[in-house]
């Protein structure tokens, strides 16, 4: 009987909020504003436009804010959890960050160092674990307001396909909140989080695609027609500040050091007929397996990486299905990655200082207690280590041809 | 007052895990970390092993009493006027049990899902659901702690497992954590101090014949302790012991951080539901215990007329920790204090009683 009545009495009367109530944030902004201040931009779900619900009449277009399916506002604010609650003066629904899933944090803020930021929304109940962390290059505001979703009805999908699509092309990190805050506070790897960024360069300006760098661009570098968003590349952290980038290439040989490539696409120069190149899909056919020995004066690295290959396209017509000549495309392609794993290894570890692939959570094995690790000091260490990196390949598939034979002159 | 309720080994096993394992819940498991870091469910171990041997301690305490119960070998050792002030002290220790959890349950609900509602009215509720529980007897909660532990099991499997893509098992290193000395000595006897084992000595006349105590105390043990190692591997491996020390409530952090694609995450409702239900039983049976002994104690025909007065006694102590980390300090002061209940006493009156036994 108490229980009955319980039930009837206590029905959510204090915490409950029906969702006509509730405006909803999606992603939150992140700039530098004026007199140590930042400026904190939010964008809401507009519940009216994305039921379909608009104030023209049904003549549609009516032009208002109210008919877009996102509401960007804009606070200048100390510090965030300030700056939403300024944001419910400024609706009439109560503001609620239950359902944002993108954080877009300006290069200027990251490096700064986002400490001040990560322990609140660490704190905070209503944010989430589970959202993304994004570093735009530019101002975070005129991303988002300029980067509409095109294909989604659902605003809130968008960031998620991101990632989803990100596990396709290899070319960005996903870096989820609780990872990323982890990392910025471990000592045995570092951080990093997708770039992004407002396309700038017209069709005929910028760097030119070569075979072997056809993803060499940072967020907003890749020639484009229009003011469209990009999301490539990374900001490479150290503990909690943004100390360097990464290109889109570089990212898949970080994602390939990391264990967390799923697939990429690689235009490997062809290795009998200069100016041509071949494509091919590369994936991880297992984790990297990663030693590390602390006996010398400096660590000693060695990473073991398995990489499984399908080829995509051969334009100059060479008959890399064959066995003999598959043998020689192998090893262009593991050079080439082996190459690449290497210049990277080496600018994280004389430009960033900054263990990103967490060599150091392999090096932690070696000790048994905490203490020792720490007298260690492995940030100091890595950056002398010595990286031997294998690459162990094998082209598996030649997709559906088996032959390519020459055209006829 | 005699007792004349009696359940099977499997709800009598299951109702001490549930009760055992609600300390999963709460903020506990971050206090090891912070203890041992990363070799915090090696502590557990540790803990498991004092567990067994208080388990030990208790058995050869009741073996030679078949029909007798701990308040009974308490007053027939120590006499009665000293037995009835070590009973008396039992009680209250439960009583303190069962206002702690009280508090620190209704505070974590507070901050995970009800932020808006008075703690008053968070905790009244959970007083008046544990008041019902404990007037309904043993018998009640032990049957609805069998009847819903199938759904308990697979809620926590659900919310463990659904973190497997998190998993890093380098973050399990440093093997041994803060040192030997903090996980295996420090570690361990705090992740050992456990109620239950003294628990089922008070209600040992359930369990259809006292040779099952051994049995029965001991497999609940090891489920509860499974239960906590597992939560401690999985909160390490998933978080990290460096921000794992920070969180104020791992299980429910760990629900949260579940992401398996679009379509499986926010799971942390399933969390909520397993958490009152084994919230209410821990606290239920802490008020059921504390009434029980004090009937025992003074020889009255019936324990409820108690219920109510301990639970507004358990309820106004509840209520004198001002805030939520000087309620995880009286949590972690009773933790401390727990030795002398559950291990001093009980040794005190085993040497007694085998000292009377051989002077007869």
């Amino acid at each position: 009987m108490i229980a009955l009545c319980l039930l009837i009495v206590l029905s959510g009367c204090w915490g409950s909020r029906e969702t006509d109530e509730i405006a909803y944030v999606l992603a939150m902004g992140f700039d530098i504003g004026p007199d140590n201040n930042f400026l904190y931009t939010f964008q809401i779900a507009n519940p009216r436009a994305i039921a379909g619900v608009t104030s023209g009449g049904g003549g549609g277009g009516g032009g208002g804010e109210g008919d877009k399916p996102l509401i960007n506002t804009t606070i200048v604010a100390r510090r965030p959890i300030s700056a939403f609650n300024l944001l419910n003066v400024k609706y009439s629904r109560e503001q609620s960050l239950l359902h944002t899933n993108a954080f877009i944090i300006s290069e200027e803020v990251a490096r700064q160092g986002l400490g001040p930021f990560l322990n609140p929304f660490e704190r905070f109940r209503e944010t989430r674990g589970t959202a993304f962390i994004y570093i735009c290059r530019g101002k975070a505001r005129d991303f988002i307001e300029k980067s509409q979703p095109v294909l989604e009805i659902s605003p809130g999908k968008r960031y998620e396909l991101r990632e989803i699509t990100s596990r396709v092309h290899g070319l960005t990190p996903s870096t989820k909140f609780h990872e990323f805050y982890e990392h910025t506070k471990s000592d045995d790897i570092n951080s990093v989080a997708p770039l992004v960024g407002i396309g700038k360069v017209k069709l005929d300006e910028g760097k030119k695609p070569v075979p072997g760098r056809m993803g060499d661009y940072l967020a907003g570098q890749i020639p484009s027609g229009s003011e469209d968003s990009q999301f490539i590349g990374a900001a490479v952290f150290k503990s909690e500040k943004m100390v360097g980038t990464l290109t889109g290439d570089e990212v898949r040989y970080l994602n390939i050091l990391r264990g967390r490539l799923e697939r990429s696409f690689i235009l490997v120069p062809d290795p009998h007929k200069k100016g041509e190149a071949v494509g091919i899909n590369v994936s991880q056919a297992r984790s990297p397996r990663i030693k590390v020995d602390l006996d010398g004066d400096n660590p000693g690295i060695t990473v073991d990486v398995y990489i499984e290959a399908e080829l995509f396209g051969i334009s100059s017509g060479e008959n890399y299905e064959a066995p003999e000549k598959k043998k020689v495309m192998e090893k262009a392609l593991k050079d080439l990655i082996k190459k690449e794993c290497q210049l990277i290894v080496n600018r994280s570890q004389e430009e960033f200082n900054s263990d990103i692939f967490g060599f150091g959570r392999h090096a932690k094995k070696k000790f048994l207690t905490l203490d020792q690790w720490r007298k260690y000091n492995w940030a100091e260490a890595y950056s002398r280590s010595n990286v031997a990196i294998k690459v162990n390949l094998t082209i598996r598939r030649t997709g559906l041809m088996l032959k390519t034979s020459p055209f006829r002159d | 007052m005699k007792n004349r309720v009696s359940f099977g080994m499997a709800e009598a096993v299951v109702l001490l895990t549930i009760s055992s394992m609600a300390r999963i819940f709460m903020p506990f498991p971050r206090t090891l970390v912070e203890l041992a870091g990363p070799a915090a469910w090696l502590s557990s171990m540790a803990g498991l092993s004092l567990a067994l041997l208080q388990v030990l301690l208790f058995y050869f305490l009741l073996k030679p009493h078949p029909d007798k119960n701990l308040m009974d070998i308490t007053g027939r050792a120590l006499g009665k006027v000293a037995g009835a002030g070590v009973n008396i002290f039992y009680a209250i220790f439960f009583m303190l049990i069962s206002a702690e959890f009280t508090r620190t349950f209704s505070e974590t609900l507070i901050l995970s899902t009800l932020p808006r509602t008075p703690i008053s009215v968070v905790m009244t509720s959970f007083i008046l659901m544990a008041v019902m529980g404990a007037y309904l007897g043993l018998e009640t909660m032990a049957r609805s702690a069998r009847l819903t532990y199938p759904f308990v099991l697979v809620g926590i499997s659900l919310i463990f497992f659904g973190l497997i893509p998190l998993w890093d098992f380098t973050n399990l290193f440093p093997i041994l954590g803060t040192g030997p000395v903090d996980v295996f000595i420090k570690g361990g006897f705090f992740s050992s101090a456990i109620t239950e084992i003294l628990l089922a000595a008070v209600i040992v006349q359930s369990f259809k014949g006292q040779h099952m105590y051994g049995k029965i105390v001991s497999r609940a043990m090891i489920m509860g302790f499974v239960y906590l190692i597992l939560l401690e591997l999985i909160f390490i491996m998933t978080v990290n012991w460096n921000v794992a020390q920070e969180s104020t409530l791992p299980f429910y952090q760990l629900s949260r951080l579940i992401y398996l694609g679009r379509f499986f995450q926010r799971v942390e409702s399933i969390f909520i539901i397993l958490w009152g239900f084994i919230a209410i039983i821990k606290i239920a049976l802490s008020l059921y215990a504390s009434a029980y002994v004090l009937a025992e104690t003074f020889s009255l025909p019936d324990y409820r007329p108690l219920i109510m007065a301990l639970a507004v006694i358990g309820y106004s102590i509840s209520i004198i920790p001002p805030d939520l980390p000087a309620s995880i300090q009286f949590d972690k002061f009773i933790r401390d204090f727990a030795f002398l209940p559950t291990v001093i006493l009980p040794a005190v009156v085993l040497a007694v009683d085998r000292f009377r036994m051989r002077g007869a």
